[in-house]
């Protein structure tokens, strides 16, 4: 095979090696140790911070194409939460996600024998986060009269004395979307409550600006935030830690196609320059 | 939801999971099928969603309340209040019925007078916020970053006879910060097209462009990795929760 | 008179929300807060424009029995599944809504994120060339990040390092690189919408930018 032919290859041999590249640490997983970067444990430490009876906002904005990453976040975000002995109140300011994120909350809240109403309130959720978020600044009430099953809000307990961002401890952020900015610019920046999200590793090398200027207490960005979470919880054989044991192969993959595809296109005549455009 | 219901869902599932993996290959009728149907649910799910929240609960509840009690305005602030008066709850109702005459041309003007209140609205509240949270806040903290390594801060104190501070930087993280305020004074000068980037002005933007190019790659990085988690956890899906849990136990029915 | 309205409307509701922005007093904060309310009653509006869309789209289209018009009519079923489902059993767990949330409308959502990978890793072989010294700063920051941000990164390069009393370099690096030149290159990025975003939104305040009134007068 010619260097030009191999720089060439047809993409489903890519896609094939791809697909092995991920059933094989399926079948025969891995186990290597997670190192936990000082944005999550940041997380981790304001969340083990949190007292018996404190209330803290969760806004969770992802649906199913980002649950993968999403939700292993989420469950141990609450779990940690609920074994604080804190409150929830959660809204989800994005629309195909309000029945996953009502879903994800209920499950664990029963898995840590919550009651709804005074252990947690799930508010659900209303068009225009920009808008929403400048709203619940105000009053939580204001956007939520109320919560998403029809009660209103200011019957359950879990609202007593809370009135806006002033009366949280903490608002935790879930988020799969362009809501990240929202809550940072319309939240964060206007009414300077403690904010840390979790986001999909797209958006994540994005903001770790944020952490260092003090506007995020913390960051978990992807899979790998989610994994170190859950080392941090000390969970054995979690899904983000098994499958970014699963990630790690399909990386080195990835990385071998770059560096293949390179030598050849180097070896088959192709140039380098010092100086232009990338 | 009967267990009957429960593993049906699966293999539905697992079905529509491989008719848009099969796109892989080629664009096929299965592919075809499985994205014609998700947008149709899609809008059918806004529409359940839409109905149950913000259309009762800030339209038809507080209406029916003033309807009830024949209010035009609101009563005193209390927060279990429902309605604020026909008055100040109608209002946006015509509002949002006028983006609907989009559809009659003769009164279709009428829909920018809504558009021009959220955008209006939207641009009020963006302007402070946008300047706080993208420029003033990350600039303070860029300008306010240690780059004075301890040992010269302790050799300055000898000097002048004074205490150095503490905590003192080590002059790796000093050189680290450093390269913050270099790399975002560049960055920012990269992207001032009103001069001629030469000479000093075109260094400066090299350099710029350089960090730039780091956190585009920093980008990429973090792409590949949010992808392949989404990818192997639709494979998780069919090996564990399809493939395993209805054959194997068809065939192990103990396991 | 069509064009002046929504421009009087468009300055006079976003100077309410600038100003209030800067004052603590009672009146301007009960006015925003029922003009906020406002804007979200006019989205609902405008979002069911999407699903009147949606109809005027693909039903002439099933009607006609145009080319493809079964696709259409899968996607007006779709709509209609889950209204109906929605409306008569309502949206609660364990409902046929739910049923059909989770396992019609969440694997094909899911799985369609999940084929870029696929495209990245082709691309990745593909079209990432190293033509220049830029696009080799980008390559060696990428494979540093994907590298050390998993285990398997710092697991082999510490069979390289561990010799000379290192461990968890690459992941030691990758976090360098995330928490400093890419922090300068991304607030750099962010200071440029910061203005950016200003400026357009005066802009629409103050009635320069007029794109949303649409051509006609």
């Amino acid at each position: 095979m010619s260097w030009k032919a191999l720089a060439a290859v047809d993409r489903r041999v890519i896609f094939v090696i791809l697909i092995a590249g991920i059933l094989l640490p399926m079948v025969f997983p891995l186990k290597m140790p997670i190192a936990v970067t000082p944005e999550v444990q940041s997380v981790y430490d304001r969340i083990e911070s949190l007292q018996k009876g404190d209330t803290i906002m969760m806004t969770m904005e992802y649906d199913p194409s980002t649950l993968a990453e999403m939700q292993p976040m989420t469950y141990n975000m609450l779990r940690h939460v609920f074994r604080r002995g804190a409150k929830v109140v959660a809204v989800c300011l994005f629309t195909t996600g309000v029945s996953q994120v009502e879903q994800d909350l209920k499950k664990i809240a029963d898995e840590n024998g919550k009651k709804y109403g005074e252990d947690y309130a799930y508010l659900g959720y209303k068009p225009y986060p920009a808008i929403v978020i400048t709203a619940l600044g105000q009053d939580f009430r204001n956007p939520f009269p109320k919560d998403y099953y029809g009660t209103p809000t200011d019957s359950l307990p879990v609202m007593k004395g809370i009135k806006n961002f002033s009366s949280v401890k903490l608002v935790l952020s879930v988020n799969a979307t362009s809501g990240v900015d929202f809550w940072l610019q319309y939240g964060q920046s206007r009414f300077r409550f403690p904010l840390a999200i979790g986001m999909t590793a797209v958006m994540a090398s994005d903001y770790y600006t944020y952490v260092q200027s003090g506007q995020l207490v913390g960051l978990i960005g992807g899979l790998k935030g989610a994994a170190e979470y859950e080392t941090l919880m000390h969970e054995k054989d979690g899904y983000a830690t098994r499958v970014m044991n699963i990630q790690s192969v399909v990386h080195c993959i990835v990385v071998g196609f770059i560096l293949v595809g390179n030598i050849a296109f180097l070896m088959s005549g192709g140039k380098f320059r010092m100086g232009g455009r990338a | 939801m009967t267990a009957g219901m429960t593993v049906l869902g699966v293999w539905i599932a697992a079905f529509l999971t491989l008719a848009v993996l099969s796109f892989l290959f080629k664009d096929n009728p299965l592919y075809k099928f499985a994205e014609h149907l998700v947008v149709g649910l899609s809008a059918g799910y806004w529409f359940i969603v839409l109905y149950n929240t913000t259309f009762r609960d800030l339209i038809s509840d507080p209406l029916k309340a003033d309807f009830s009690s024949f209010r035009l305005l609101p009563q005193a602030a209390g927060s279990n209040i429902v309605g604020n008066g026909l008055i100040l709850d109608g209002i946006p109702i015509v509002l949002g019925l006028m983006i609907w005459t989009r559809f009659w041309p003769k009164a279709a003007w009428t829909a920018r007078i809504p558009i021009a209140y959220v955008l209006g609205a939207g641009a009020g509240l963006a302007i402070p916020t946008a300047l706080d949270n993208f420029v003033v806040t990350p600039l303070k903290a860029t300008l306010a970053l240690p780059i004075v390594p301890g040992f010269w801060q302790t050799w300055t104190a000898q000097i002048l006879g004074a205490t150095a501070p503490a905590p003192q930087l080590g002059i790796g993280e000093a050189l680290s910060n450093l390269l913050i305020v270099i790399g975002v004074f560049c960055g920012i000068v990269y992207f001032f097209f009103s001069k001629e980037h030469k000479g000093v002005t075109g260094a400066t933007a090299n350099v710029g462009i350089w960090i730039l190019m780091i956190g585009f790659g920093s980008t990429f990085g973090f792409t590949v990795m949010s992808r392949v988690s989404l990818l192997v956890g639709r494979f998780e899906f069919l090996l564990n929760r399809w493939i395993l849990d209805s054959f194997w136990r068809l065939i192990f029915p103990g396991h | 008179m069509k064009r002046q309205i929504p421009l009087v409307v468009c300055f006079i509701a976003g100077i309410i929300f600038l100003l209030q922005y800067f004052t603590p007093h009672p009146w301007p904060t009960y006015l925003a807060e029922r003009m906020l309310k406002w804007t979200i009653v006019i989205g609902f509006f405008a979002l069911g424009l999407g699903i009147i869309s949606l109809w005027i789209t693909h039903l002439p289209k099933v009607m006609k029995q145009a080319p493809g018009w079964g696709y259409n009519a899968v996607s007006l079923a779709g709509f209609l599944g889950m209204v109906v489902t929605g409306l008569v059993w309502g949206k609660n767990p364990g409902t046929p809504f739910i049923w059909m949330y989770n396992n019609l409308m969440n694997p094909i959502t899911a799985t369609m994120f999940g084929l870029l990978a696929f495209f990245i890793a082709s691309a990745a072989y593909r079209a990432f060339r190293v033509r220049s010294l830029l696009a080799t700063i980008l390559l060696v920051s990428a494979v540093v990040v994907m590298l050390g941000r998993v285990p398997i990164g710092d697991y082999f390069f510490d069979m390289l390092v561990a010799p000379l009393g290192y461990h968890g370099v690459l992941g030691a690096a990758a976090n360098w690189l995330l928490n400093y030149p890419n922090v300068a290159a991304k607030r750099a990025l962010n200071v440029g919408i910061g203005f950016g975003q200003a400026a357009i939104a005066l802009k629409i305040l103050l009635g320069i930018e007029r794109s949303y009134l649409g051509g006609d007068k």
